[in-house]
């Protein structure tokens, strides 16, 4: 009797399961994303939960979409009820705990911290007689220790807010160009995020806003510079025409060589020398306050070189031209997050592509339907169809200051600290030139 | 904020068409466009007097900050368009249509409604408030979403970032006016937990469509059509050899799957979703348990009683229905364990068809009886 119940119900899992698997399609429309997002906080009255559950019962995207939706919002969730009971005595039992944690690292974090080598760097970032920015953290926090120059030594220990990041956290010693970033936020501090245990390294580098808050620097910031204003085709820079934003001035210093120099050497010229300046050393230019190259591009053939100075923090008005080969298709990056694109000669403008925290610096379009563009933080993008953009996987952590394109396959990209990047697969996989 | 005059929410106002907002040479996009008039339109529920109070109260309860922009008409506006979404062909004049729109409006989270009416306006000072809340947020459930299977980071950040675009109104409305998706947004969940659902809609449909689209091919990689699909064959041609070589048990399985579809339409909607998770999602119970909001435990039991109970009942209608014996129940069970053909209702006859379909009703009230 047993064994035939077991079998009957053996029997009855297999029928649901075929059943379930191979039913028809719900009879009615999918329901909005409102409608998800309001079923998966329980907020739905009883008659649209019965409607929308017999929809969920039979349409598998839907079902999907709610795993998705609960999986997303997995750390928010309240606990299950069996560890409500816990949660009270967690209370009394962690609260002075991590008070007592908490206290101690507030002392300890008030103890002057010596200048780390990475600051050696951030004196290209000063304007005159400009104190230096409050430190921020950004990807090239990954860069290792090993990469900074032994020799550099701190002239002075910087004051604490230099070595604090946003959230309060002691920042790695790693060349960084926002060292030297003037001025707290005028905001008051958001609450960082939760952060998901899970995350991989490479994600949990991706802080909160609040530590790239751009626009509390744009208020706070002197007049700001504006970065190269054109671009030819397949790289370079050219100093032309330089669209001046409203009611600023700026100084922008731009030299640069023909596209097509075949035998230009790598120059190379990485931050210990400005660095051992600040230790003071005997470099005549090397004073802290004093502006300085940010950094240098080096490229080899058909690759054009650029050095820009760049003497204040980013200007939200400040825009670069990409152009084609045709003179009526124009790309367009205003304040570093907003692409645009004319077909007309720049007469109209089209936004095609935006981020908020985007800082996109450079750009190359070899073709009136292909654009390369690239900036801070690793941002590569690309277009193929004059369209739509794709964030391809940068080549490296670092910040890319120029980008010469051949056609939709074949780019190269350079870092602001030097290094060479190739592709010759649209970005799929790169090469560390020589 | 700056104390404004105060303003009778129910006011009259006459219907105007918003400017256009055109991206043209020379102006800076991160500038926010002038106050538009407020706009009525046709999916607009217009509140009565009777509804000030509760739209003052929404108000209130959002608190907009003066350099979102938005003012309390707009904000209105926005509440009506959620009433009228909620409420589709209410009267807005009688008086209980108006007592549940009241309900509605204080469930509402009101702050979220207007900041995305401020960020869909165009505010720069709302949308940098935006980012500041909830793009961490963004990118962390874009991670949760995709996982590591379909490219990690890179693929999270694509998908968070092309949200971007839409949200901030990259599109344009036929009539030129710019577009954004928090326009779809109305306060009756969190913005975060709407701006989750938007993610998952797009991940999903995404892995659909590329599935959908990605051809079969075989060894040598030429590409297989649907008709040369391995599978396709066998399932064409399965439910004919089984009704050629064994009618019998064709037969069986064509009024299992007739007993079945009426036994699963007849369940509780919440009894047969957990079904639908467990067997046809392969979802364990925690998971299913995080779906429904219940314990592991307590979806383990329902689970086991709801197919007992299918179990029962199909076994039920096998015998007063169709009048088989114990004998014949058995045996169409353990036939049901082999291999499954597609579907075999197609292949009872007519007036057989109609009889298992119209039996089948009568399985809730528990008659059973077959009408001969």
């Amino acid at each position: 009797m047993a064994l035939r119940d077991q079998n009957r119900n053996k029997a009855s899992a297999d029928l649901l399961r075929r059943t379930l698997a191979s039913s028809a399609a719900a009879a009615e429309p999918c329901p909005e994303p409102e409608i998800l997002a309001v079923y998966s906080e329980r907020a739905l009255g009883a008659d649209e939960t019965a409607r929308y559950e017999l929809h969920f019962s039979q349409c598998a995207r839907c079902r999907d979409q709610l795993a998705r939706i609960i999986r997303a919002a997995a750390p928010t969730h309240p606990f299950s009820r069996r560890h409500r009971w816990v949660w009270p005595w967690t209370w009394f039992v962690l609260t002075p705990v991590t008070a007592a944690l908490l206290f101690a690292a507030a002392l300890l974090l008030r103890r002057p911290v010596s200048k780390p080598a990475s600051e050696q760097g951030l004196v290209a970032m000063q304007t005159p007689n400009q104190p230096p920015r409050v430190d921020e953290p950004g990807p090239q926090d990954r860069v290792q220790e090993t990469e900074q120059p032994p020799s550099v030594k701190p002239a002075s220990p910087p004051g604490p807010s230099r070595m604090r990041s946003a959230t309060g956290s002691i920042r790695r010693a790693a060349p960084d160009y926002k060292g030297a970033i003037v001025s707290p936020p005028r905001r008051p501090a958001v609450a960082p995020a939760p952060r998901d245990k899970e995350l991989s390294d490479s994600y949990a580098t991706d802080l909160p806003l609040q530590s790239r808050n751009y626009t509390a620097l744009k208020k706070s910031a002197k007049p700001a510079p504006q970065a190269p204003a054109v671009q030819t085709p397949g790289g370079g820079v050219q100093s032309g025409d330089i669209e001046q934003p409203r009611g600023q001035s700026q100084r922008v210093t731009v030299e640069a060589q023909a596209a097509t120099v075949t035998s230009a050497e790598p120059t190379q010229q990485p931050l210990a020398d400005n660095s051992a300046g600040n230790a003071g050393g005997s470099a005549a230019e090397a004073t802290p306050k004093k502006a300085r190259p940010m950094f240098m591009a080096a490229g080899g053939a058909a690759v054009g070189n650029q050095m820009i100075t760049v003497e204040a923090p980013l200007d939200h008005s400040a825009r670069m031209l990409v152009p084609s080969p045709d003179p009526q298709v124009l790309w367009r990056i205003s304040s570093g997050r907003y692409v645009e694109m004319s077909v007309d000669a720049g007469t109209t403008w089209r936004t095609q592509w935006t981020s908020p925290t985007a800082h996109v610096v450079a750009g190359s379009a070899p073709s009136i339907d292909t654009c390369w563009l690239v900036g801070r933080g690793g941002i590569v993008l690309l277009t193929t169809d004059a369209n739509k953009w794709r964030t391809l996987t940068p080549p490296a952590d670092a910040d890319f200051g120029s980008v010469a394109a051949v056609d939709a396959s074949s780019a190269t990209v350079t870092a602001t600290d030097g290094r060479q990047f190739k592709t010759s697969d649209g970005g799929k996989h790169w090469s560390l030139a020589p | 904020m700056n104390p404004r005059p105060a303003q009778p929410l129910a006011a009259p106002r006459a219907a105007s068409v918003q400017a256009p907002v055109a991206t043209t040479a020379m102006t800076a996009p991160a500038a926010a466009p002038a106050s538009p008039p407020v706009q009525q339109t046709a999916d607009s529920l217009q509140f009565p007097a009777s509804l000030a109070d509760a739209a003052e109260r929404c108000w209130r309860k959002a608190a907009a900050p003066a350099d979102w922009n938005v003012t309390r008409d707009e904000f209105r506006a926005a509440l009506e368009r959620s009433a009228a979404k909620r409420f589709p062909g209410a009267q807005p004049y009688a008086q209980k249509e108006a007592g549940k729109i009241e309900a509605y409006l204080d469930t509402l989270h009101a702050r979220d409604l207007a900041l995305a009416a401020a960020c869909s306006k165009g505010s720069s000072a709302a949308w940098d408030c935006f980012m500041a809340e909830f793009r961490p947020e963004l990118y962390r459930a874009a991670r949760s979403i995709v996982g590591q299977a379909s490219g990690g980071d890179a693929a999270a950040r694509e998908l968070a970032d092309s949200l971007y675009a839409d949200l901030y109104g990259l599109r344009e409305s036929p009539a030129g006016r710019r577009k954004s998706l928090l326009e779809y947004f109305h306060g009756r969940s969190k913005l975060s937990t709407w701006l989750h659902a938007v993610l998952s809609q797009r991940h999903v449909d995404e892995i659909r469509r590329t599935r959908a689209t990605e051809p079969l091919e075989n060894e040598s990689g030429e590409v297989i059509t649907e008709a040369e699909a391995p599978g396709a064959a066998r399932l064409a041609n399965t439910a004919s050899f089984e009704s050629q070589e064994d009618p019998e048990r064709a037969s069986y399985l064509a009024a299992l799957q007739v007993a079945m579809a009426a036994v699963l339409g007849a369940l509780d909607s919440r009894d047969r979703l957990r079904l639908a998770y467990y067997y046809a999602d392969d979802r364990t119970l925690a998971e299913i348990g995080r779906l429904l909001g219940e314990h592991e435990a307590t979806v383990s039991r329902k689970l086991d009683r709801t197919r007992r109970d299918v179990g029962s009942r199909v076994e039920r209608w096998l015998r007063d229905g169709k009048k088989w014996s114990e004998a014949q129940v058995g045996a169409c069970l353990e036939c049901a364990r082999g291999e499954w053909p597609f579907d075999l209702i197609a292949h009872l006859e007519p007036a057989d068809a109609t009889d298992a379909k119209r039996d089948a009703t009568a399985i809730d009230s528990g008659a059973g009886a077959r009408k001969i």
